[in-house]
């Protein structure tokens, strides 16, 4: 009870010194525990949110697609746990590479951040910050209905996917290999005969910690299985495929010769039916004919006949003429004839009358009567003869017309029945034709795919897990990138407490020895004595602990996690108190101090109880050694003599202070430092070395430099277009694959764009003996000049290509290349990319339609410039905390000094120093170690700086190791605000001394 | 007026709801040259007369007058300033300053004064003519002793004040320093005021004030001061 109440006094007593101790361990906690617990939170964060979204082990996607068989194959396997298949489709849109994806509902599940998941077929998701929910997507690509259903989609939610955590989404084999957009639809929405891709998550996988080797262990047994799987799903798929295929040309095959058969029937049908018709119309063609010879020949006899009766009429008549005539009767017409006989015959009849019927006058006339009757009776027989004749050769004649109309009416029928039939022919031909060509594109058709089916190549899978997803490894890095800078910082912090914790406990005890002594002679046992000490410090250390700790968990996990959250999409941070983590700090913080306790205290239980009642016998002074060389030391002034003379009094005191002082300045400039050297990077990038403004992306790929283009940049005031070729492509080191960017020009001269040198500074130009690369990824590969790389593309296409130059650079890595080595290395050359110096005038540009997108430097600096800025919460964080142990060792030092030496200020108080006076004897001292303590920490802080800067480099960043100038002042004015704080506070416990101290006994 | 005159002079100890009177009523004066101790057992209230003395404490009530100046109601600085230059004082435990020499601790107090002796001979003076460079660690009491009256006597105080200067001694290397004080306050005619529980001391003394639970029981004038070698320790 006695020693917890004596503990209790101490407390009391040295309250200042308990508040230092509590501040000191609570800074070395925080900070330990802090920066040491934010990796491994991140790790579980980022863990629990892989199990949560199901994030795949593994993907698998294969050269000629997946099956259900597939499917069914990996679903048996021993150490599969889930399996999903899914589509995925990658396209341009707008200019940017996007990849579209079927929703899944068990591996890879995608947490909908705003608006509602897709219902419908044309409707989306997206990742966040790309389009806005009411956007309509439209699928550019013209061949999309072989992929999906649908061309347009309606924005309708935002979502996040664990597998797509990092900003940079990876690359794309569409556009300029770097995928800029993800899009999610419904399953259904493909068209897609095959599965694209098969997840899957291994057995017991999730309940490893991901990251962690057991993970790694855990997934390597459906790996193994995996691995044996592919051949065999390969080979079946091959075989299917083939089978496939050859079915169907079996299958073409017949319903060709089907075809065939039935349409040469028909088209036979078809010929002889429009034979037999030309027939028919031949025929009726005969028959006109022979219609018109018999027409003829009826008309030449019956013309004949008539000429014989008109001739044998004519006979007759020119002998009854005869007669007539000689009767004098003239014949010019056979009426007038007949007029004239029956005239005489009248007459004649007249006198006959009159005459006697026996008279010869009488016969005569009777006679003559006779003769001329007979004339006339024949005269009318010649007559009717004549007129049916003519009777007989008019109704001749109307025959004939009527014959000869029938005949040419048939004729015109004929005729077009004929042009009918010949267009009908002329189709048959076409269609024949055409049929033919038919049957010959069939036959070329099957031959074709007979000859694909024999240079088919076998189906091959690709394995990919997680470790191939860059945001998956990159948050990786970002994570260990903290814990190794956590291992040099809590360090310092935890041994400057130590420090100080010692410091602190040998002086309290020795102000306490005589305590000590009187507590042996009275009979009091070491251990009890010890054990009010131990309490004592142990007090200030659990609850220096608690605070840290508190602090350390919750603060400082999450200043740091929101640096991260800038380049990665990631649920906040969830902390958790680390168990073992923080047993290590209480066990190492309480042993620490109970250990430097002890030491301190049994330290005197060497001395017997009356030595320890004495007072320690001062120690002696000495001449130091710059005393030696007297013309320096005359011209000191005394006080500064006695400053000097102090100063190596106490070299713990000197080693202390210089160490808390130098520690303090190092971490204050390297945290500047990192701030600096970040910022720098930036304008060094995009000032110095690449200096183009903007990339203008080329809507169709350029073979040449095309003239049309660079006349329209031309009339915008757009000079010195470089043709370039850019591509992203992948090199692998030992465990990782990173990815660069390949820029191939169509100009060998490039200067106007990048300035690209060496480490020396000297400028590099691009040769056709091979490319420039930059520093990191000849660093990252362990090559030189003249080595050769191995890239890869997208699809892992095999590129080797030889150094001819290695350039600075500080962000990204990048491959510089003439056109004639790409051509020589890669392929021929075509252009997606235009470089240039605009930096507005983007409407204009795409409304040309000539470029797709507009990629400018300036947009690039802004999205850095955002994560630069969330890094000042880093420094921030290491500044504040530097500060806060400065202010905490400066003041427990020199509160320890003035402890030391308060009689001795006291005396001085009573020899007549002014408070002044005093304060300057003291202040001279830390002034002169501040000074040096300032000097060394900026000297250890440019190595620290360069130690911390060189952990947190990434793959794709390389930092500049030089502190800004004004980076030194700022750590020097912080430094001197500290110490002057510092001495305001002591001149306070300076004027406090009580002079009547100097008057007791030595304690 | 003597050149101290000290009248009426009180200190009370405000301790929470008590009060403790150091002393009360204390009234006394010396002259100038003059040595004199000031004898009391240990709680009388000499020390506190010493302190207020020394301009290390005021007084609550009553009046200093040294040399013509009242320092009761001296502030602060006032009071640094009376200390720094007209006060010499000799500790008993010597308080020296432990990494400086003999001649260095001497010159500490030197370099604030205005009109101070050498350090050198001051310290030649008391007999430590050898011993300018030693550290304190290297001299023993008796030195360090005279190392303080030294530091005192360089500062040229008018009054040189000493706190049981013999306490810490044993009574021959005393003797040497009460003789030391002696002859330091006939030769230089400085005021010396010894303040001391031992009654032999006070046979040397010119005149003897004794103080007895805070108030003065006596004050005498010794017309004959015996020689240090005469008295018995």
């Amino acid at each position: 009870m006695l020693i917890f109440k004596n503990s209790l006094i101490k407390i009391k007593k040295q309250l200042g010194r308990f508040i230092s101790l509590i501040f000191i361990v609570a800074l070395g906690a925080a900070f330990f525990a802090g920066v040491r617990e934010t990796s491994s939170d991140m790790i579980k964060t980022l863990d629990e949110y892989y199990d949560e979204t199901n994030l795949l082990d593994f993907r698998i996607i294969s050269t000629m697609g997946l099956t259900d068989d597939d499917l069914n194959a990996l679903k048996n396997l021993d150490n599969s746990y889930l399996v999903e298949e899914n589509y995925s489709y990658e396209t341009v849109i707008a200019g940017n590479a996007t990849k579209i994806y079927g929703i899944t509902d068990n591996i890879n599940n995608i947490t909908l951040i705003s608006g509602n998941m897709p219902q419908n077929e044309n409707e989306c998701v997206v990742l966040e910050g790309s389009y806005n929910i009411g956007d309509t997507i439209t699928i550019e690509d013209e061949n999309y209905n072989s992929y999906l259903k649908n061309q347009t989609y309606k924005v309708v939610g935002t979502v996040r996917s664990s597998m797509y955590i990092y900003t940079n989404l990876g690359i794309s084999t569409v556009s300029d290999g770097k995928l800029d957009n993800v899009i999610y639809i419904l399953k259904d929405n493909f068209n897609i005969e095959y599965y694209t891709e098969i997840y899957l998550i291994a057995k017991d996988s999730q309940s490893m910690t991901a990251y962690e080797e057991n993970y790694e262990e855990q997934i390597s047994y459906l790996r193994n299985e995996l691995e044996e799987l592919a051949p065999i799903q390969e080979t079946k798929r091959y075989e299917q495929i083939k089978t496939e295929a050859m079915e169907k040309i079996y299958d073409a095959r017949e319903e060709l010769d089907k075809t065939k058969a039935e349409n040469e029937t028909k088209f036979a049908d078809a010929k002889r039916e429009l034979d037999s018709a030309q027939q028919e119309i031949n025929n009726g063609y005969a028959e006109i004919n022979a219609g018109f010879a018999e027409l003829e020949n009826n008309r030449i006899s019956i013309e004949q006949e008539f000429a014989t009766q008109e001739a044998a009429l004519n006979n007759a008549l020119n002998a009854i003429n005869s007669n007539i005539s000689a009767l004098g009767i003239p014949t010019t017409s056979i009426s007038d004839s007949l007029n004239a006989l029956n005239t005489q015959v009248t007459s004649i009849n007249n006198l006959i009358t009159t005459l006697d019927p026996t008279s010869e006058e009488y016969a005569y006339y009777n006679n003559i009567l006779t003769n001329l009757n007979t004339l006339i009776t024949n005269l009318n027989e010649i007559n009717n003869g004549f007129t049916s004749l003519n009777a007989g050769k008019s109704t001749w004649n109307n025959t004939y017309n009527a014959t000869i109309n029938t005949l040419n009416e048939n004729k015109a029928t004929l005729d077009e029945s004929q042009i009918t039939l010949n267009s009908s022919l002329e189709e048959y031909n076409q269609n024949y034709a055409s049929f033919q060509n038919e049957i010959n594109n069939g036959l070329q058709e099957i031959a074709d795919a007979e000859a694909e089916i024999a240079n088919l190549e076998k189906p091959e899978w690709y394995l990919f897990d997680r470790e191939d997803n860059s945001g998956y490894t990159t948050f990786l890095e970002s994570a260990t990138k903290i814990d190794s800078i956590a291992a040099v910082f809590p360090i310092f912090f935890i041994a400057v407490a130590f420090l100080m914790c010692l410091n602190t406990m040998s002086r309290m005890i020795e102000e306490e020895r005589t305590e000590i002594g009187i507590f042996t002679s009275l009979g009091i046992s070491k251990f009890k004595i010890i054990l009010s000490y131990v309490i004592y410090v142990l007090t200030a250390t659990v609850i220096g602990i608690v605070i840290g700790l508190s602090i350390g968990y919750t603060v400082i996990p999450r200043v740091l996690y929101n640096v991260y959250t800038n380049a990665f999409i990631i649920p906040s941070l969830k902390t958790y108190a680390n168990i073992p983590v923080c047993i290590t700090i209480i066990e190492v913080c309480i042993l620490t101090m109970s250990l430097v306790t002890i030491y301190a205290v049994a330290k005197n239980f060497k001395k017997a109880p009356a030595t320890l009642l004495r007072p320690l016998s001062p120690k002696s002074g000495h001449k130091v050694l710059l005393e030696k060389i007297n013309f320096i030391w005359k011209r000191i002034s005394f006080s500064w003599k006695v400053t000097i003379r102090n100063l190596f009094r106490y070299k713990k005191r000197i080693i202390m202070t210089l160490i808390g002082i130098s520690g303090c300045t190092a971490l204050l400039l390297t945290g500047f430092g990192i701030k600096d050297s970040i910022s720098k990077i930036l304008d060094l990038q995009f000032k110095e070395i690449q200096t183009y403004d903007s990339m203008l992306i080329l809507n169709t790929e350029q073979n040449n430099e095309n003239e049309e283009i660079n006349t329209f940049l031309k009339e915008n005031n757009i000079s010195n277009p470089l043709y370039t070729n850019m591509q992203i492509l992948s090199f692998k080191t030992d465990n990782k694959t990173i990815d660069c960017y390949a820029l191939a020009f169509a100009n060998t001269d490039i200067t106007k764009y990048f300035n690209l040198t060496d480490k020396n500074n000297n400028s590099l130009n691009l040769t056709n003996d091979g490319a420039i690369v930059t520093e990191k990824i000849a660093d990252l590969l362990d090559v030189s000049i003249g080595d050769t790389i191995t890239l890869h593309d997208s699809n892992n296409e095999i590129y080797i290509v030889k150094i001819a130059g290695i350039s600075k650079n500080y962000i990204n890595n990048y491959i510089y290349m003439s056109k004639d080595y790409y051509e020589l290395a890669f392929q021929e050359i075509t252009y997606n990319t235009i470089i240039t110096n605009i930096s507005d005038k983007g409407d204009q540009l795409l409304n040309s339609n000539y470029f797709s997108n507009i990629q400018y430097t300036e947009d690039n600096i802004t999205m850095l410039q955002d994560i630069i800025d969330s890094m000042n919460n880093i420094v921030f964080l290491i500044i504040g905390f530097s500060s806060f142990l400065a202010i905490t060792v400066l003041y427990n030092l020199t509160t320890i000094n003035i402890s030391e030496r308060l009689r001795e200020i006291a005396t001085l108080k009573v020899l007549g120093f002014n408070d002044k006076e005093i304060s300057m004897y003291v202040y001279r001292e830390t002034i002169i170690l501040t000074i040096f303590g300032i000097i060394i920490g900026l000297l250890f802080g440019i190595a620290l700086n360069y130690f911390v800067l060189m952990v947190a480099e990434t793959d794709e960043i390389i930092f500049i190791k030089d502190i800004n100038y004004l980076s030194y002042i700022y750590t020097l004015i912080i430094m001197i605000f500290f110490t002057i704080v510092v001495q305001i506070i002591t001149s306070f416990i300076l004027k406090k001394v009580n002079m009547i101290d100097s008057l007791k006994s030595v304690e | 007026m003597a050149f101290i005159e000290v009248k009426k002079l009180s200190k009370i100890y405000q301790m929470g709801e008590v009060s403790i009177k150091a002393i009360e009523n204390v009234s006394f004066s010396i002259a100038e040259g003059e040595l004199v101790v000031i004898l009391g057992p240990s709680g009388a209230g000499k020390t506190t007369i010493l302190n207020i003395l020394g301009g290390m404490d005021s007084p609550t009530s009553g009046t200093i007058i040294i040399d013509g100046t009242d320092i009761s109601k001296f502030n602060s600085k006032e009071l640094t300033k009376y200390r720094r230059y007209d006060i010499g004082f000799v500790f008993q435990f010597y308080n020296l300053v432990g990494n400086l020499t003999a001649l260095e601790n001497v010159s500490l107090a030197n370099q604030i004064c205005k009109n101070p002796r050498d350090s050198k001979e001051t310290l030649v003076s008391v007999g430590l003519g050898d011993r300018l460079e030693h550290f304190p660690a290297q001299l023993s009491g008796g030195e360090q002793q005279r190392v303080s009256i030294a530091r005192a006597l360089a500062k040229n105080p008018k009054i040189l004040l000493c706190d049981e200067p013999t306490g810490a001694l044993d009574s021959k290397t005393g003797k040497m320093i009460i003789k030391l004080l002696q002859d330091t306050c006939h030769k230089t005619k400085t005021t010396t005021i010894i303040i001391t529980h031992n009654a032999i001391i006070a046979q040397i003394a010119d005149k003897v004030i004794k103080v007895k639970n805070g108030t003065i029981e006596s004050i005498e004038k010794n017309a004959n001061p015996k020689p240090v070698e005469e008295i018995d320790w």
